[in-house]
């Protein structure tokens, strides 16, 4: 059911931003994403690492998710049933290395809007070329089963048992639909 | 502190191919998505779009 996202701001955090106050709640992944999003999201886009965009108001931050480039690599071995002209070395892709949505805002919807704003974004207008999004997603079921929701796969099933796991998206099916 | 953005893993053998298995796939069109899901994305960007303040 769409919410009225409309009442919200939606920025690119600069320099100059002040922070709105923002609590994902108190498990593990909450308590890490809020902590990113207030003491390192800035130092992340000083070190030209990662960006962040925010959905907030006047007095609170709804929302917020960091972009990063990536890319998915292989080792060169590979098995040769695949086709020469699809066996590239490395696709580009662009990560969502935090994503996280305000404790009293989650289960509105919020998360697959923006999620949907990013692949529209990233096959739409780009600037450069985008095949995958990938994540850095917190190890909680709740949290996978959100990302699994909105057609994420698993990149390394050996990073089963870590603190988070590496998943992806494919925007090839997004295109060609 | 919070937990550093992980890298992405490089692939290798079984999970390589499987990978790539599949990227052949979505290029030959077999993952499309629905037609209401693509509907569904471009109306929840559409409304971001909206009220995002930059790019103006």
């Amino acid at each position: 059911m769409p919410n009225s996202i409309s009442k919200y701001k939606f920025i690119r955090l600069d320099f100059n931003h002040k922070l709105k106050p923002f609590d994902c709640g108190d498990n593990e992944a909450g308590i890490d994403l809020t902590d990113f999003f207030i003491n390192q999201s800035k130092d992340y886009l000083k070190q030209l690492l990662a960006v962040t965009y925010i959905l907030e108001t006047k007095n609170e931050t709804i929302a917020y998710y960091s972009v990063m480039n990536d890319r998915i690599e292989r080792t060169k071995k590979i098995n040769k049933s695949i086709p020469n002209k699809k066996r590239y070395a490395a696709y580009p892709a662009v990560k969502i290395g935090r994503f996280g949505v305000d404790k009293d805002h989650q289960r509105e919807n919020i998360g697959t809007q923006l999620f949907d704003y990013i692949k529209y974004s990233f096959t739409n207008n780009i600037k450069t070329g985008c095949r995958f999004i990938t994540i850095d997603a917190y190890n909680e079921p709740n949290v996978l089963k959100f990302y699994e929701k909105n057609g994420f796969f698993y990149t390394d099933p050996e990073d089963e048992l870590e603190e988070t796991r590496s998943m992806y998206f494919d925007l090839m099916d997004y295109v060609l639909s | 502190m919070a937990l550093p953005i992980k890298d992405t893993p490089i692939l290798k053998g079984k999970n390589a191919e499987k990978f790539w298995k599949r990227a052949a796939e979505s290029e030959a069109g077999l993952h499309k998505i629905s037609v209401q899901e693509k509907m569904r994305i471009i109306e929840n960007a559409a409304e971001i779009e909206k009220i995002a303040e930059f790019n103006k």
